[in-house]
């Protein structure tokens, strides 16, 4: 198992370097002028030129990009094109609250949509599966960012239930150490703040857990069911077996593989940042970032998100099949 | 089941402790100001004033750094700020006596030495403080025609810079937040991380820079040592609100105490009983462009044609705002130089026919016309406003083919001049005619600008002169004169001139209609919700 990890992570190499070449080279084929979108419409052409010249953007292409792989050996994602920040330093915002707001909609998501998948399989053709497939249909067919206005219509603005955009109270001061907010919070001491910064978290990561609740109540169900039929189950319920052990223990254990595929693809999705919700919540994640660095053309910003997004996914696929060979013996890596 | 009962309530007390907690918020006691929350729909991109061009930036920026002197606010008179008086007996040599007394945020002094490595940083391109950033505005307002060549320190608090050309417009170009003064010392502590979210802004003005979390909020404080009157608010705070709905929503629920609203948005503000709306005078102008180079285009009687084929009042009454008007000229009645009495273009689609068939198209053309993708004031809905225009222009037989891009790619295809015809739009940085059609129509005599192809030499002459002309009512006839021009040879066809509209929640005092400047320095919030 462990030379198995080690390859595998040995295997990111190539993969990240085919990523850099390909989004290295892609964006720059999109037309528009990353100078133009930075100086405005009032730039003469002198004045674009001479900010091209110096950043390097009249280099031969293939020159650009042996300076930004020297650069990334040593480190350096670069400075943004539009604003000069560094993209190390605005990553390290930028992701960890990707990451608060992901992993709570998981929580939310996965631990709702397997159990309705669970127990509209075992109550199969019951007012509960039918309810939990309708109420399924329709996360799915919900826009997102449509179910996030009504929200915030409902609980923000006609009732201040909850709040409706950012991390924190706006006059709230946290020093930013890590950048997860409840961990800087309680490094500071501020209880106050912790609770604000889950508060905050509630309406955000509720409406993002719609994306994954529904898929993964769906799979569960379908993967409970053919597990369900299957003669080892037959045997246990035989051998008189409670039926909490019966579906807890023998089923769900064989039927959780498809889930993990699928909960390990979600994850990896939204870490690359879910647009739609940052913006509608106005969180500082890694979706707005990248999404206007590509309206704006600002290479940097979408390589290192890009980069990052790659990384997180082949780890991520490397947790779901350790994960495999736990929840199913047979399943050998050597 | 013991561990699965300590989980479950757990979970419920973080749940009520969170909504407990939450409700008994502990008050801040403040200076009786209050706290003002503006919903905006972009973050700054620097606070390093010297090397930005847009005007989230300068919006944050202007509160921290002062300039020496600005606009009066109620008109475009020049009034003291950081310098209490100023005299140039040419126009090249301007001597400026600094406020004494007045220090840097960070204790340094705001002196004459101060001000002179300001612009000494913006002037010089080998500068060892510029972290290899544009100056943009510098570069654009100075140039090479009226390039600072020298800067002098003639005492402690009087400063001397020295122009290559004389120019009477160096003081409307002086209360633009690019030319607004940092703490030198500042500069070089921070380096490349100065105005930057990794960094601070360190000026002299009304409010100190606390925190910037990027895309979230940028944070100031009252700066109580100010030279100025006030300011009264505790602090200040710029929140990040992309999505226009969720900005409108906020704004009702109160959490943002003033808000940029959507053009579709603001009647739904103008309707609560909470909020107050401001209009003030419009400062630009929404404009259809042709390109001269190009048939048949360079023949006057066929942009007088498209004129007189487009319907421009059903065009304002569709699709702008009552308080938005009709663009009689170039330039809108605040800028200098705006002539009431033009002509007006009337709409008149027989005479669009009768002069297309004097230029030989008596069966019209055919050609592409290129809309802007973005929403701006000028056009809040292009789209169909483009779309609007082509069944004007198809009656008189002209058919266009409907285009746009992406905005960077837009605007580098317009600036080399690649669109036959297009629509943009013009925003006054400082209500001087220089900024506005000087800016549009400036040339070297003989030497057109590719976008659009237009030369004429009298226009070219006449928007030097206006920028060398230190009288006021020379100044103004020489502007008329070049509106003349551009009316009568159609260049741009003026649209639209969008009002600017201001938005604050009730609680919200002591503001007053100002252009060109904020006011937040008098404001004060009642309450903080």
């Amino acid at each position: 198992m462990t030379v198995y990890i080690i390859r595998r992570i040995l295997g990111l190499i190539p993969v990240l370097l085919g990523i850099t070449l390909l989004v290295f080279f892609l964006i720059r084929l999109i037309p528009g002028d990353p100078v133009i979108t930075m100086l405005g419409d009032r730039a003469s052409p002198q004045d674009i030129e001479r900010v091209r010249e110096q950043l390097g953007l009249n280099d031969p292409l293939h020159i650009q990009y042996l300076k930004y792989m020297g650069q990334l050996l040593r480190g350096n994602l670069g400075q943004s094109i539009i604003n000069r920040t560094d993209v190390t330093f605005e990553l390290a915002y930028r992701f960890p609250a990707t990451i608060e707001m992901v992993i709570s909609a998981m929580l939310i998501g996965v631990s709702v949509g397997i159990t309705v998948g669970v127990v509209s399989a075992i109550r199969r053709n019951s007012w509960f599966d039918v309810l939990g497939m309708i109420g399924a249909l329709l996360g799915v067919s919900m826009p997102i960012f449509w179910l996030a206005l009504i929200l915030i219509y409902a609980l923000a603005v006609n009732r201040t239930v909850l709040p409706p955009s950012a991390r924190l109270d706006v006059d709230l001061y946290v020093r930013r150490v890590t950048g997860f907010m409840l961990v800087d919070t309680l490094l500071e001491g501020d209880v106050y703040a912790f609770f604000n910064a889950i508060w905050h978290m509630i309406l955000p990561s509720l409406v993002l857990s719609t994306v994954i609740m529904p898929a993964l109540a769906r799979i569960t169900r379908a993967s409970m069911l053919e597990v369900l039929r299957q003669d080892y189950v037959r045997t246990a319920w035989a051998k008189g077996l409670a039926e909490k052990v019966v579906v807890v223990r023998h089923a769900l254990k064989n039927a959780l593989l498809p889930v993990i595929t699928v909960i390990g693809g979600q994850l990896g999705g939204l870490l690359g940042g879910a647009i739609l919700t940052e913006t509608v919540f106005s969180w500082p994640g890694m979706g707005t970032w990248t999404y206007r660095a590509i309206l704006s053309r600002d290479y940097p910003i979408v390589q290192a998100s890009v980069l990052v997004s790659a990384t997180v996914y082949v780890f991520i696929n490397l947790a779901v099949d350790i994960l495999y060979a736990f929840i199913d013996p047979r399943i050998r890596y050597n | 089941m013991f561990k699965r009962k300590w989980f479950a309530v757990l979970a419920i007390i973080v749940v009520i402790a969170s909504l407990t907690v939450t409700s008994c918020k502990p008050k801040k006691s403040g200076g009786g100001g209050g706290t003002l929350i503006v919903g905006r729909g972009g973050d700054s991109v620097s606070l390093d004033l010297a090397t930005v061009t847009d005007g989230e930036s300068w919006r944050v920026g202007q509160e921290i750094l002062d300039t020496l002197v600005k606009l009066e606010g109620t008109s475009t008179k020049v009034i003291p700020w950081l310098a209490e008086s100023w005299e140039s007996p040419d126009g090249k040599t301007w001597t400026f006596k600094l406020r004494k007394g007045v220090k840097f945020h960070d204790g340094t002094p705001c002196n004459a030495e101060a001000v002179k490595w300001n612009f000494d940083r913006w002037r010089d391109e080998n500068n060892e403080w510029r972290f290899g950033r544009t100056f943009e505005y510098y570069t654009h307002e100075f140039g090479e025609d009226y390039a600072i060549v020298d800067t002098k320190v003639v005492d402690e608090y009087t400063f001397q810079f020295t122009l290559a050309n004389p120019s009477a417009v160096v003081l409307y170009k002086l209360p633009l937040g690019s030319f607004a003064i940092s703490s030198p010392t500042a500069i070089k502590k921070q380096g490349d991380k100065y105005g930057t979210p990794a960094g601070t802004a360190v000026g002299t003005g009304p409010f100190k820079f606390v925190e910037w979390v990027p895309d979230d909020k940028i944070v100031l404080e009252r700066n109580p040592d100010w030279w100025g009157d006030g300011p009264k608010l505790d602090r200040l705070i710029f929140r990040s609100i992309p999505d226009n709905s969720a900005r409108l929503a906020e704004f009702l629920a109160g959490t943002i105490h003033q808000a940029d609203l959507a053009q579709t948005d603001m009647p739904t503000a103008e309707a609560d009983p909470n909020i107050v709306a401001y209009t003030l005078p419009s400062l630009s102008t929404g404009y259809i462009a042709f390109q001269q180079c190009t048939k048949p285009f360079d023949d006057v009687r066929v942009r007088w044609a498209i004129a007189h084929a487009i319907n421009r009042q059903a065009l304002i009454d569709t699709f702008y705002n009552k308080q938005d008007r009709l663009a009689t000229g170039f330039q809108p009645p605040a800028i200098l130089g705006h002539n009431p009495d033009l002509p007006p273009i009337e709409y008149n689609p027989e005479k669009a026919r009768q002069l297309l068939a004097e230029a030989g198209y008596p069966n019209g053309f055919k050609t592409e016309f290129w809309y802007i993708p973005v929403i701006r004031g000028y056009f809040p809905d292009s789209k169909a406003i483009a779309e609007a225009i082509a069944v004007d222009l198809a009656k008189v037989g002209i058919e266009v083919e409907l285009k746009t891009e992406d905005w960077g790619a837009y605007l580098e295809h317009r600036n080399q001049g690649k669109f036959p015809m297009w629509m943009l739009g013009w925003g006054s940085d400082n209500g001087d005619p220089d900024n506005y059609i000087g800016w549009h129509f400036s040339h070297p005599v003989g030497k057109p600008k590719a976008e659009d192809c237009y030369d004429n030499d009298e226009l070219a002459q006449l928007l030097i002169d206006g920028a060398r002309e230190p009288d006021l009512a020379k100044r103004e006839a020489i502007y008329k004169r070049a509106e003349q021009i551009v009316h009568d040879e159609m260049p741009r066809l003026p649209v639209a001139w969008p009002a600017n509209r201001i938005f604050f929640r009730k609680n919200v005092k002591g503001y007053e209609p100002v252009v060109f400047r904020s006011w937040y320095e008098k404001i004060w919030v009642e309450e903080s919700k």
